[in-house]
């Protein structure tokens, strides 16, 4: 599958992003910047602010103050279009599988071959004229994914792929999201398995109550973080 | 179904017109069930047809209000043989609905 190159959309520039709702701060004065390819996790506890932060980088939701940008530009639908994001519960059309990939095909060079080597790398092919919601809970984030990958992103988001999937199915997609990053795509992973960032991440942000409270590379990051808070989290301890 | 949606469209920056179009689509067996529904219930109305339409030949009388004028008549046998086509009408609409909800909820298409 062909893919453009490269994370041009890099760096990722996040300053001082804060969103609020009902005068509760979810997220709280935010400041990154992430200049490397590769697989970046966002690790943190339920309630962290993983999701919404995602949100946020991907323009789905505003944020109240400060700014992101990708490549130096701020964050409107142009460069939306160079991303595609990957929901914890996959939003799957009512219609066959095979259909659900036309539907994110540019119309102008939509054509069935593209889309059947889609399939194929998604290990969808045989499943092709099956209604996509009756699919089993992996083939339909598998399918999510394909049709993110459809759109050839530059930067793939993705919040908890492998939320309650089983462990064949977790290697399925995590090889996928190998191959991707190997082709150049940025990946951003928003996940809470912390086996799952060990194996995939090459950089990770922790968050914890809305605050960002590390950057660090994954090595770093699992071998001597430095706050508290990721600390007892790594250590499996209950972090409030 | 637009809120189930519209996150994910407006992800994939899918332009208005399309995003009308899909959700016409996919909504399509809904929308037949409520048309399908809402004639059943109709065609078998009385009272507000002949409230609201008077009953006038050739312009508002249905098959309902003739049912009720020829028993007030003292026609009974035709207006229990309108009864029936009625009944037959009413019955197959229903059928209809019912059938199509079911495979749509099959197909999960619902």
């Amino acid at each position: 599958m062909s893919s453009k190159t490269a994370a041009s959309l890099l760096p990722l520039e996040v300053d001082a992003l804060c969103y609020r709702v009902e005068r509760e701060d979810l997220l709280k004065d935010i400041s990154v910047t992430v200049d490397s390819a590769g697989i970046t996790g966002i690790l943190g506890p339920n309630g962290a602010g993983k999701s919404l932060f995602l949100r946020l980088l991907h323009g789905l939701l505003e944020p109240v103050s400060g700014e992101i940008r990708w490549h130096h530009q701020r964050l409107d639908k142009t460069i939306r279009r160079r991303q595609a994001l990957v929901f914890q519960k996959p939003v799957l059309m009512r219609r066959s599988v095979a259909a659900n990939i036309d539907f994110v095909l540019n119309p102008g060079t939509r054509s069935r071959q593209r889309r059947d080597e889609v399939l194929q790398h998604a290990g969808l092919y045989r499943q092709r004229s099956q209604p996509a919601r009756l699919l089993s809970g992996g083939e339909q984030q598998r399918l999510a994914l394909a049709r993110a990958l459809a759109t050839e992103p530059e930067v793939l988001l993705l919040d908890e792929p492998c939320a309650s999937l089983d462990s064949a199915t977790t290697l399925q997609i995590e090889n996928l999201l190998q191959e991707t990053s190997a082709r150049g795509v940025k990946i951003v992973l928003v996940t809470h398995d912390i086996g799952q960032a060990r194996r995939l991440a090459d950089d990770v942000i922790f968050m914890h109550g809305g605050r960002l409270l590390e950057y660090q590379t994954a090595s770093t990051f699992f071998d001597s973080p430095s706050s508290s808070q990721a600390r007892a989290y790594l250590d499996g301890k209950i972090v409030i | 179904m637009h809120r189930e949606y519209d996150e994910q469209f407006r992800s994939f920056c899918i332009p208005t017109h399309r995003v009308i179009g899909a959700l016409i689509w996919d909504s399509r067996y809904s929308l037949l069930t409520v048309t399908l529904a809402g004639f059943g219930r109709a065609i078998a109305e009385v009272g507000a047809v002949i409230i609201v339409g008077g009953n006038i030949d050739h312009l508002t009388r249905v098959m309902t209000t003739a049912i009720a004028l020829e028993t007030s008549k003292g026609n009974l046998a035709l207006a229990l043989a309108l009864g029936f086509i009625l009944l037959i009408l009413a019955l197959s609409v229903n059928a209809a609905v019912y059938a199509l909800r079911a495979s749509a909820r099959r197909l999960s298409y619902a």
